[in-house]
């Protein structure tokens, strides 16, 4: 066997094979290997052979609680996780949002930020990271300050000048985008100018698939800033000569909504894939299509091909995310789960759905259809409002409340109301209150929003009102004469006889002597209030809560909750034999447990149980006999709509980008534009107060 | 029409004939070929017989082109040994067939992605010419690589 020392050119061509975990390693093997291996040729060279042999997918899902969770899935048949890559995710949590929104994903290098907007698209970008999870670097972009309504970015690599850049096109109304490029290699932000003729540069700054990256240019979808011109292209952003252009969309979809489409890449095309739902008078979606075209050649909108138009009549299929190569459409369904459908010939589908679980296992016998389980992935962020008539009605408790969905569980099927009259924002600070139940008259399910300023917490509320058969928010006079007309913070609704019913008080200060039920009447749409049994002396520290015992309206007098430490509980539950006749309170149960703190009570049983929930989360069911909980489940609670999925392509990409800039000054600037006067200091206030009575 | 043959010759002086048609998959013996009829035998003085006979294996299969991806991956594969990967990966340099150089590497580069420093200057013969300071800078660095 020859000793001989191996020519270059066989080292060079064995070490881009391999993957970039292997290459940090060996740089030590010899001083050869280290100059090589961060070489820029090398790079290249490795970028191409590597990932030809190993195609894979980028995946971002978020399970419990603040875990992101980034993993790297194989482009093969059963769509594997791949165990060898493991991505590690360097970062704080991000300080605005749930997770950091994932821009795209190109040559190995993730570009991520974090910002949010409010409903008037009023924008505040807090970071944009540039991150190479095969290696474990990150570079964080400087933020400068620009007077902007919204910030679109894109992401993409530059071959000529072997560069990464990141576009930032900040949009200031309905008016054409200042934009700003940043490239790695400078480390700064250089003005670059938008064209004059570009007809639709609008993009919506709507968050789940914004920019695809293919043959040197970011594409997005964008439309005619008039919103009531229909008019859709796409708009593209080539990174080395950093022109904007324009690529005509196929004659079928010209006239159709941006945010109805999806752009990628399929094989060596972009593609373009329409989605459109059918949502019956009830509400649920009951039949999807999707529609996938592709560009056979380059920037020639003759060639728009039609490759897939799939018809599901009869199910919800979902949002796509991603187009693989080999034609599977990688999709999120509506309870926040991965899916991905198989198309083996034109009519005939074969779907494998993967469980959003930790170990994303395959679900074997899943066919759409998934178990219902109480470890939902709405149960975190999604307050329930209510149960009614088989349909749970969910909201979005984390920012705003704006966003309300009805969910029937057993059927699987859900829809999402349209933003409200009345938006929230972080600026206006409303405090809400939602109120859901069904109208037996006009037999509709109906959404009640009570909107109190934050800032005149005295006024009255302004009330709107959601009928699934109109789909439309309707506004509502709230009447003058209702005495408690504050609907009490953090507690839940009941649905009862026809109105639903909440605690509320006369002062927005908590003084349990002050509370009443207030009422709202589905069919009539009037406001009412219902008094609260006298009979027993009402603490200041005493829980009342509304509820149903048996088949009266009901409410608990709970003393000795709250404070942690404390041993004891009483449960007084009280049920108005005749209904909005408050001499008839009487009382059905008095649980005095002087040695258990059953914790926050939830929902009396019909025969007295009590289901409670404990200090650390846990739903308990306590027998009232014995107060030896019967029943106790821990909930895994799970987050969604943070499904991420993109090609990943591994690289050495940022090995040398040491510098890590967080610029906090700018920063700073940007937080002195909002003054920080006395109305801003009366917010805070008001702020505090809702703190305080929300306890 | 009769098919033409040539005739290699290894390091170690032995001849191997091969259809013409089927040899010039090698870029390096078609420009020889064209240069000068290659009437007499062709030397190949870096390719011992042993690495030389599995060559004109490779170069004499009879495979559907659709299949050849196939058929280049498993070949290699069955000759799973470094030291041989190694010889036939520069053979294949050497006579440049571009197909079984890459697999060569590809199978060689899967074979010591999880080697240790000392086992991969082993099995591709290189010499530590690094000190141990410079090495603990770069460990530290990517700890979680090692």
């Amino acid at each position: 066997m020859a000793v001989d020392v191996l020519p270059d050119e066989l080292i060079v061509q064995i070490l881009s094979f391999l993957p970039a975990k292997s290459l940090l390693r060996f740089q030590l093997v010899c001083k050869y290997w280290l100059n090589l291996i961060s070489s820029t040729r090398f790079k290249l060279m490795h970028h191409h052979n590597f990932n030809q042999l190993n195609p894979r997918y980028f995946v971002r899902r978020r399970l419990k609680a603040y875990d992101e969770c980034y993993d790297v899935h194989l482009d093969d048949e059963a769509f594997t996780l791949d165990r060898g890559t493991q991505i590690e995710f360097p970062f704080d949590r991000c300080r605005v949002n749930i997770c950091y929104w994932i821009i795209g994903c190109c040559n190995g290098v993730v570009c991520l930020s974090d910002d949010n907007y409010d409903d008037e698209y009023r924008f505040n970008l807090d970071t944009i990271i540039l991150w190479n999870p095969s290696i474990r670097r990150k570079l964080t972009l400087p933020m400068f300050y620009s007077n902007k309504t919204f910030v679109v970015l894109g992401f993409g690599y530059d071959k000529l000048s072997d560069d990464y850049k990141v576009v930032y096109l900040a949009y200031h109304h309905f008016s054409r985008p200042r934009v700003h490029v940043y490239t790695v290699k400078t480390g700064i932000w250089r003005q670059v100018m938008f064209p004059e003729n570009l007809l639709c540069y609008f993009i919506h700054p709507n968050r789940n698939r914004l920019q695809v990256f293919f043959n040197g240019s970011v594409h997005w979808m964008a439309c005619h800033p008039n919103l009531t011109v229909l008019d859709t292209s796409i708009m593209t952003f080539d990174t080395s000569t950093e022109l904007f252009g324009e690529i005509q969309l196929p004659d079928d979809l010209l006239e159709v909504p941006t945010s109805t489409m999806m752009i990628s890449v399929v094989g060596e095309s972009l593609a373009v894939t329409y989605y459109d739902n059918l949502i019956n008078e009830a509400g649920v979606v009951i039949s999807s299509t999707y529609t996938t075209w592709v560009m056979k050649e380059y920037k020639n909108p003759t060639s728009w091909t039609l490759i897939y138009n799939m018809h599901h009549p009869d199910v919800d299929m979902g949002i796509p995310l991603q187009m693989r190569n080999r034609g599977d459409m990688i999709m999120k369904s509506r309870d926040g789960n991965m899916i991905l459908y198989n198309y083996s010939g034109e009519n005939r589908e074969v779907y494998t759905a993967y469980l959003d679980d930790q170990l994303f296992t395959l679900d074997a016998d899943a066919q759409i259809k998934f178990p219902f389980r109480i470890t939902s992935p709405r149960m975190y962020c999604y307050g329930i409002i209510g149960c009614c008539n088989g349909i749970v009605c969910l909201c979005n408790e984390d920012t705003t409340k704006d966003e309300v969905i009805l969910w029937n569980p057993s059927v699987r099927r859900n829809v999402t109301l349209i933003p409200p009259v009345f938006p929230n924002s972080y600026w206006k600070d409303l405090h809400l209150v939602l109120g859901f139940g069904y109208d037996t008259v006009s037999d509709d399910y109906k959404v009640v929003r009570v909107a109190y300023d934050g800032l005149f917490f005295s006024s009255r509320p302004n009330v709107e009102i959601y009928t699934v058969k109109t789909a439309v928010w309707r506004v509502v006079t709230f009447p003058d004469d209702l005495h408690c007309f504050f609907i009490c913070p953090n507690q839940s609704q009941v649905f009862f006889n026809g109105s639903v019913h909440w605690i509320a008080s006369s002062d927005p200060m908590p003084d349990v002597s002050r509370y009443s039920i207030m009422t709202f009447d589905m069919s009539t749409e009037g406001f009412g209030e219902i008094e609260l049994p006298k009979d027993l002396p009402l603490l200041p520290t005493t829980k009342v809560v509304v509820t149903v015992v048996g088949e009266f309206l009901g409410v608990i007098y709970t003393c000795g909750f709250n404070p942690s430490w404390s041993r004891s509980s009483n449960h007084v539950i009280w049920a108005m034999k005749e209904y909005k006749n408050p001499a008839s309170w009487t009382i059905m149960h008095n649980l005095d447990y002087p040695d258990k703190n059953v914790g926050r009570v939830l929902h009396v049983r019909n025969n007295g149980d009590l289901i409670t929930e404990s200090g650390c989360g846990d739903l308990t069911i306590y027998n009232r006999e014995t107060c030896h909980y019967v029943y106790t489940s821990s909930m895994t609670i799970m987050l969604e709509d943070t499904l991420f999925v993109d090609r990943y392509q591994e690289s050495l990409a940022l090995l040398d980008a040491e510098h890590d800039a967080v610029l906090d000054e700018a920063r700073v600037e940007e937080g002195q534009d909002e003054r920080f006067d006395d109305e801003s200091l009366a917010r805070y206030e008001a702020r505090y107060l809702i703190q305080l009575f929300g306890e | 029409m009769s098919k033409k043959t040539l005739t290699l010759m290894s390091k170690d002086k032995q001849l191997f004939n091969i259809e013409e048609h089927l040899a010039v998959q090698s870029v390096t013996i078609r420009n020889m070929v064209k240069e000068d009829g290659a009437s007499s035998v062709i030397p190949l003085p870096r390719v011992d017989s042993e690495t030389l006979a599995l060559v004109i294996e490779y170069l004499n299969r009879q495979q559907a082109p659709e299949e050849d991806e196939d058929y280049v991956k498993k070949f290699v594969d069955e000759r799973g040994e470094i030291p041989t990967l190694l010889e036939l990966a520069q053979a294949a340099l050497d006579l440049d067939i571009k197909k079984l150089m890459d697999a060569a590497c590809m199978k060689v580069a899967d074979l010591i992605k999880d080697f240790t420093l000392e086992e991969v200057r082993e099995a591709l013969r290189i010499e530590n010419d690094r000190t141990p300071e410079e090495e603990k800078a770069i460990r530290d660095e990517f700890q979680w690589a090692f």
